[in-house]
């Protein structure tokens, strides 16, 4: 059982990640983490106490959305299930989310190597939701990619669909139904 | 939750494990049919065709996304500091 000090030290942690999964959804993936530090209320040095480069931090963020959307959609008992339990956690991660793939080349390698990874697993678990279905026949790969590809281009191009608010709020469902009519 | 230390996929249920048997580290998709583990190359070419076939990956990348990927698992290390000697 941990105790006072190591408790506190990872509700430290944790309110860091979470501030700056704010801070940089709003800002961009090049903001100081100076720029974390006031918005958490903690000193910058509370900061490298937990994550000694920005790296780190940037690590543990793509890690705090990657690790939902792979849970999220293993648990998906049919295809649509997939696609809603994705657009579910895409949604409540929208802003950073997109930062995370418009800015990819603000990301350390070992980040874009958890979403690569992550990707992956989603993608295996988009062939399974679909194996519970009948579709199209068309590679897995490029139904795959197809629903990437509408879920990305809606995110990349909210100002022009959603200019305020969340994107996949809006659109999320036309998505999903949009995506189950065009491969059934 | 046990995670296989061959590909990395959590192991929720006892089918999910090698020959149903939660005792063993490694899941049932890096069995042999003799109930073995996979040697690294078997691991290997069936990471890389399941991601070209899921995500339609180039070849190349998708090998070096594998490789990438069977670094930080542990059933490896000893192949990898072989080859990084």
């Amino acid at each position: 059982m941990p105790n006072q000090r190591q408790l506190q030290k990872s509700q430290t942690r944790a309110k860091v990640v979470d501030v700056a999964m704010q801070v940089y959804a709003e800002q961009n993936l090049s903001t100081s983490t100076l720029a974390v530090a006031k918005a958490a209320h903690v000193s910058h040095g509370t900061i490298f106490a937990h994550f000694p480069t920005k790296d780190d931090l940037l690590i543990a963020m793509v890690q705090q959305v990657c690790t939902p959307l792979v849970t999220a959609t293993d648990a998906a008992t049919s295809l649509p299930d997939f696609l809603q339990q994705h657009i579910a956690v895409l949604t409540k991660y929208e802003a950073l989310y997109r930062r995370f793939i418009s800015e990819q080349d603000a990301l350390p390698a070992a980040a874009k190597q958890v979403l690569v990874a992550a990707q992956a697993t989603v993608a295996v678990h988009f062939q399974a939701a679909l194996a519970t279905t009948s579709v199209k026949s068309i590679a897995p790969g490029l139904l795959f990619n197809t629903w990437q590809g509408l879920v990305q281009y809606y995110l990349l191009n909210s100002e022009q669909f959603a200019p305020t608010g969340s994107v996949l709020a809006r659109y999320g469902d036309t998505l999903i139904d949009t995506f189950e009519r065009l491969i059934s | 939750m046990k995670k296989c230390i061959a590909c990395g996929m959590p192991m929720r249920q006892a089918s999910d494990f090698a020959q149903g048997n939660p005792d063993l580290d490694y899941c049932k998709y890096c069995t042999r049919p003799d109930g073995r583990m996979c040697s690294f190359e078997e691991n290997q070419h069936r990471l890389v065709n399941l991601m070209v076939k899921t995500q339609g990956l180039d070849r190349a990348v998708a090998v070096a996304q594998v490789d990438a990927s069977m670094r930080q698992l542990p059933a490896w290390q000893a192949h990898y500091q072989e080859e990084d000697r």
